[in-house]
């Protein structure tokens, strides 16, 4: 039995659901995995300036995961364009460029500035913070969601993906509004505001102080918020939080993600995402399902259960 | 816009792309102590694992200690490499949660090894007299280096420190390269900058010496720029920083660097960690 692993995010089509998250991700990936199997390769974040970074220690390891503030270092947007950009040009794979910017407007310019033919699709990473309003992340609440993404849909053309920050009470709400302004799928989502602290100095873990959790820790909390996305919105949602194998991108999937990005997992074994997309091809074949698509919401809630699920909605 | 079509396959291995570093299981053949610090871990792997260049080095999946169990892989430098039956080697000391899984290893256990990685040590043909200086574990990195200076028919002095005399590594090794070694310690008082300067000036006054190459001490490190500076030597440096994915996706692992007067900030596990030493900063 051949089992069709290509899914549709919007107007991209993609071979099969598997694509690295951004920042998890570079082009000496090469050397491990062959980068013409993947669904999709998505970029670093750039923004149009130079960034240096966080001071270091930049990554701490929890039980079952890791805690990062690397701090968005970026060569900035020329640099982008005349030296990354071409790194991926022998690749048939669709690119995804992962942007952000400060303010909604700088969002908009960026996103403008890399809609080329060479780019498949526009990420917006909008967990970062927004220095209009305090430094709080756009993707904290939903007006600051709706207007930046209005912003980057009236400044591109290319498919606008809006990657959620998990730090919010009512991720749905979050996922409405980046619907309703325009984006084209939603990516749930980023890493999990953490700290650590070291006993021996009594200094954080981090020299940022905090940081963003990833890794198999925090994959029920963010499947938990791709199925309330999902369940919300009527476009893609596109699954970022701990898969590690097969069996986590088919629970993902079954909870409402289109497609999924591995991140932290390619750190531990670097081939992840073509053993996740074999595996995922075996779990189709082994569940006779002819299409991975089909495993997009398929997960099988007996409807008597729903309003036993009034608790988690969030209070108004 | 233009968009990537759809694609006709469903991600089949395009022609002609293999791997040229890997993740593979490997099998302990012994580990075991050299003395009171240092261990020496001899593995049985793959060919494209031994095709591992002086200074470059693997990322260990290290098996999880009593107390503690090692989420990420940690990066070691290769100390050996040998050829059928394709055999690695690394010396490491137990000072964390994933040296001490390290530690447990038995001779059969599996040990998933990720590399060869960085960029490693060059040696230019056309020299026939170099110096190499390191201490503590840093003497490990520079072992593969000294044997492949003496194939290539460079001469090789090796000022090895550590703190005490019984801790210092791999002396024989060094030797049965026709290394001249010169020891120095802490505990004998020869170990500081003032003396292992004497030590080079005396060489290149000698012998001679057209490179350094070092690892392991950042106060060994300054002599070596001054010295490269004013006798015009090359110099190589490999150095360490705690590192996440060991290939250059996280930027988790930089170090700023002085490029004529800039100071520039790059990743050791992939721009490195092998660098220019008059660019090196401690």
């Amino acid at each position: 039995m051949s089992v069709d692993l290509s899914v549709a995010i919007g107007s991209l089509r993609m071979r099969n659901p598997v694509m690295p998250a951004s920042g998890t991700f570079a082009e000496g990936l090469d050397k491990v995995i062959d980068f013409e199997r993947l669904g999709a390769l998505v970029t670093k974040t750039i923004t149009r300036e130079l960034r240096t970074g966080n001071p270091l220690p930049r990554v701490v390891e929890q039980p079952g995961g890791l805690i990062n503030s690397i701090g968005i270092p970026s060569k900035g947007l020329d640099y982008f364009i005349e030296h990354t950009l071409p790194l991926y040009a022998p690749f048939s794979t669709p690119l995804v460029v992962s942007i952000s910017a400060p303010t909604a407007e700088g969002f908009a310019s960026l996103a403008r500035a890399v809609s080329v033919p060479e780019v498949a699709a526009i990420e917006a990473n909008i967990s970062c913070p927004n220095i209009e309003e305090d430094g709080k992340a756009f993707a904290m609440t939903p007006e600051s969601t709706e207007r930046v993404t209005s912003a980057l849909r009236s400044a591109t053309g290319l498919p606008l993906w809006v990657k959620l920050t998990p730090n919010t009470g009512d991720i749905a709400t979050i996922a409405s509004a980046a619907e309703r302004a325009g984006a084209d799928a939603l990516v749930v989502a980023n890493t999990i505001l953490a700290m650590a602290v070291d006993l021996k100095t009594f200094r954080p873990c981090l020299g940022n102080i905090l940081g963003g959790l990833s890794g198999p820790a925090v994959k029920p909390i963010i499947l938990r918020q791709v199925y309330q996305c999902a369940k919300t919105v009527r476009i893609p949602v596109i699954g970022c939080g701990g898969i590690a194998t097969a069996e986590d991108a088919a629970e993902f999937m079954l909870a409402g993600a289109t497609a999924v990005q591995v991140g932290t997992a390619t750190f531990i074994k670097p081939d992840t995402m073509v053993q996740v997309i074999e595996g995922l091809e075996h779990f189709c074949v082994h569940r006779d399902i002819g299409r991975v698509g089909d495993l997009t919401g398929a997960l099988v809630v007996e409807e008597s259960d729903e309003p036993d699920m009034a608790w988690m909605e969030p209070a108004q | 816009m233009l968009q990537k079509s759809t694609l006709p396959n469903h991600g089949n291995t395009r022609d002609g792309w293999r791997p040229t570093v890997s993740a593979e299981t490997t099998l302990v053949l012994s580990n075991q102590a050299v003395n009171s610090e240092y261990r020496r871990l001899v593995l049985s792997c793959a060919a494209l694992a031994v095709s591992a260049q002086p200074g470059q080095f693997f990322q260990l999946l290290c098996p999880a200690p009593a107390g503690g169990k090692p989420f990420l892989r940690r990066p070691m430098s290769v100390y050996g490499t040998r050829q059928e039956p394709s055999q690695l080697e690394f010396l490491y000391k137990v000072t964390g949660t994933g040296t001490r899984g390290l530690e447990t290893l038995h001779p059969g256990d599996p040990l998933d090894i990720f590399g060869p990685l960085g960029v490693g040590f060059e040696l230019d043909p056309s020299w026939r007299s170099i110096a190499v200086v390191g201490r503590g574990a840093g003497l490990a990195t520079l072992v593969p280096l000294a044997s492949a200076a003496t194939r290539a028919g460079i001469h090789v002095t090796a000022i090895l420190s550590a703190r005490r005399p019984d801790l210092l590594v791999s002396v024989d090794l060094f030797r049965s390269y026709g290394a001249n070694v010169v020891g120095v310690t802490d505990a004998e008082a020869t170990s500081g900058p003032a003396n292992v300067e004497k030590i080079l000036r005396t060489l290149i006054a000698g012998r001679g010496c057209n490179a350094f190459f070092t690892c392991g001490s950042s106060r060994l490190m300054r002599v070596l720029q001054r010295l490269a500076a004013e006798f015009g030597l090359a110099g190589q440096i490999a150095m360490e920083q705690q590192m996440a994915c060991g290939i250059g996706l996280c930027h988790c692992c930089v170090r700023d660097f002085n490029v004529e007067g800039e100071i520039v900030s790059r990743r050791v596990c992939w721009d490195g960690p092998v660098f220019d030493l008059a660019e090196a900063m401690p």
